[in-house]
């Protein structure tokens, strides 16, 4: 009687023990996420040619009748969305919605330059949840 | 009863001054020249310019026109006629006097000794010539009577008509309690209707009396019959009561046997009586006519909650229809008039304030007509300080071979203060304008910051003035 009490005991520690041992592996494998979705260039320039910016500069001509902003994500995770949020002079004048798909992407939007387009710009690039990843800011002129 | 009391309340310390100085003024004159014929002249001439006004009120164009003429014309005619008795008071007078002293107790005329002396001389038949002057002064029509100055009595009276007395044939002047002169040469009067028993005492007096205001008594050597001579006119006096009474007439005393006049009444009915002509005046200069006039006048607000502001409202300023006299109106200045609101204890938010009457501070005498507009909306909010990116304002144009890549501003942000809810609205501070003409490579310029609209100013400390770095490149091919 008293061996088999023993062995019980025996076996309940080694369960115990097995137990924990694999609730620990779980959390081992959920702290090992993949990397998150990153901004490693926003660039506001005259155009976009062949998925690259041309001519990048902080003060446009209006009579170029275009500005871009060309954004570069790496690593992107999963299939998602991103904004380019474009401000005349603190006023909301464009939001272009742009998908991003993994494992890296690049994209961009543009604004056409009107008369009375000549000022101070901003384009926010923000991510689906409204946070705003980079800020860039650039002035159009007659 | 509300005009009264607007009338009391709308009474500038000024207004008080002018009322009581020029009735002082009145009251002293009528003291100066009380019992004298101008004061009388003068009344008639306050009774004219009223008759002047009323024409003028009624639009009798013609006699308002005339009875002008008439006072302009009263007025030097005074001057001229009363010429004696105005440097006589002012002559007589020291300032003190003329200013502030009250002439004293009128001399009595000794009514009864001088009746007792004219009976006396009348029992005994002895000729006898009294003058007793009224306000006009004689110096101009005899002048050639023996001084005497002595008080007058019965006893005086009789010794100096006393026959083989050297001046019993003239006429005793007697003024007040005196007897002023003796042996009189009075003129005669040329009249040809005077019944032929009267004497030259009687024409004397009546000479006398055609050319002043003066009583004169006369006892006839011949009959002992009493006559009085007043104002070219010669009346035979019965008895010494008849003669008592005239003299206490003329002189403007109490006869005998009845109380004497208290001078302290007359005078405060006299300064009671200038007080209201006065009132009468001023009231009819300054409030007769009502003029209107408008002023716009910026709204104040008054007790902000401490880190309140003002963000908007519908109206900086109220257009005010005011009444009040021409000359108060003429003399108004828009800085004497207030409209101020009081903002105690109003949170933060729109408000909608009634502007009412008790908000205006109007000068005395100034009356509030209409109020545009009567209700002002008002947005309330706290003020708050808020940390702003600065960006720069470029302008151009921009030369076709440059390119600026990049800027970097020194330091990138700073602070402004104003109310929160347009803090909110505000996400940059820009530059002052800065010119790309000129610019051929990288450099840095000093530049000033553009206060957003709705910020008061920049946070005390924060930079007001930035550095701008910038840097340029050609164009790629």
């Amino acid at each position: 009687m008293r061996m088999r009490i023993i062995a019980y005991f025996i076996l309940a520690v080694i369960g115990t023990t097995a137990l924990v041992a694999s609730t620990g592996a779980e959390s081992a494998d959920a702290t090992v996420d993949p990397a998150p979705l990153t901004l490693v260039q926003a660039i506001v320039c005259e155009q976009v040619e062949n998925l690259a910016p041309k001519n990048p500069a902080v003060v446009f001509p209006l009579d170029l009748g275009e500005v871009a902003c060309f954004t570069a994500f790496d690593p992107v995770p999963e299939e998602t969305l991103i904004y380019h949020q474009w401000y005349f002079r603190d006023e909301p004048s464009a939001r272009v919605r742009l998908r991003l798909r993994p494992p890296r992407w690049s994209s961009f939007s543009r604004i056409q330059l009107r008369p009375g387009d000549a000022g101070p710009w901003r384009v926010e690039i923000t991510d689906v949840d409204g946070k705003i990843m980079a800020l860039r800011r650039f002035s159009v002129v007659e | 009863m509300k005009t009264i009391a607007f009338f009391l309340a709308s009474l500038r310390w000024q207004d008080l001054v002018d009322l009581l100085l020029n009735s002082y003024i009145l009251f002293r004159l009528y003291v100066l020249f009380r019992g004298t014929v101008m004061v009388r002249v003068l009344t008639g001439l306050a009774l004219l310019w009223i008759a002047q006004l009323l024409s003028g009120r009624l639009g009798l164009i013609l006699t308002s026109w005339v009875i002008q003429g008439i006072i302009a014309a009263g007025a030097l005619i005074i001057i001229i006629v009363f010429r004696n008795e105005i440097r006589s008071v002012f002559q007589a007078r020291s300032l003190r006097s003329i200013l502030w002293g009250f002439p004293r107790h009128s001399v009595q005329t000794p009514i009864e000794a001088i009746t007792a002396a004219v009976y006396e001389l009348a029992r005994r038949r002895i000729g006898a010539l009294m003058v007793i002057p009224g306000e006009k002064d004689l110096g101009d029509i005899f002048q050639n009577g023996i001084p005497v100055d002595a008080r007058i009595s019965r006893e005086m009276l009789v010794s100096i008509f006393w026959p083989d007395n050297p001046v019993h044939d003239g006429a005793a002047v007697l003024n007040g309690d005196r007897i002023a002169q003796v042996g009189a040469i009075l003129p005669l009067s040329r009249r040809e209707d005077l019944p032929s028993h009267y004497g030259t005492r009687h024409r004397a007096a009546a000479g006398l009396t055609e050319q002043s205001d003066s009583l004169v008594i006369v006892v006839s050597e011949e009959t002992g019959r009493v006559v009085a001579a007043r104002s070219g006119r010669l009346v035979p006096i019965e008895d010494n009561l008849s003669l008592a009474r005239m003299l206490a007439e003329h002189t403007g005393q109490s006869a005998p046997g009845e109380p004497p006049r208290d001078e302290r009444i007359d005078y405060a009915v006299a300064g009671l009586i200038c007080l209201i002509l006065v009132v009468g005046v001023w009231f009819s200069f300054s409030r007769g006519e009502e003029t209107l006039t408008s002023l716009e006048i910026p709204i104040e607000y008054l007790k902000r909650s401490a880190g309140m502001e003002i963000v908007e409202t519908s109206a900086g300023a109220v257009r005010l229809d005011l009444s009040g006299s021409g000359p108060l109106i003429r003399a108004l200045r828009p800085e004497q008039v207030k409209v101020q609101v009081v903002l105690e204890k109003m949170g933060a938010g729109a408000h909608s304030i009634v502007l009412t009457p008790d908000m205006v501070r109007l000068p005395p005498g100034i009356g509030l007509k209409k109020m545009t507009p009567t209700t002002v909306e008002i947005t309330l909010d706290m003020v708050g300080e808020k940390s702003l990116p600065i960006q720069v304002d470029w302008v151009g144009p921009l030369p076709k071979d440059l390119r600026i890549v990049s800027v970097e501003v020194d330091p990138p942000r700073t602070r402004v203060v104003g109310s929160r809810s347009d803090l909110s609205a505000i996400a940059t501070i820009y530059t002052e304008k800065v010119s790309t003409t000129g610019i051929e490579s990288s450099g840095s310029l000093a530049i000033g910051l553009v206060l957003p609209e709705g910020t008061t100013g920049i946070a005390p400390g924060a930079a007001d003035r930035v550095t701008v770095h910038y840097e340029v490149a050609p164009p790629t091919p």
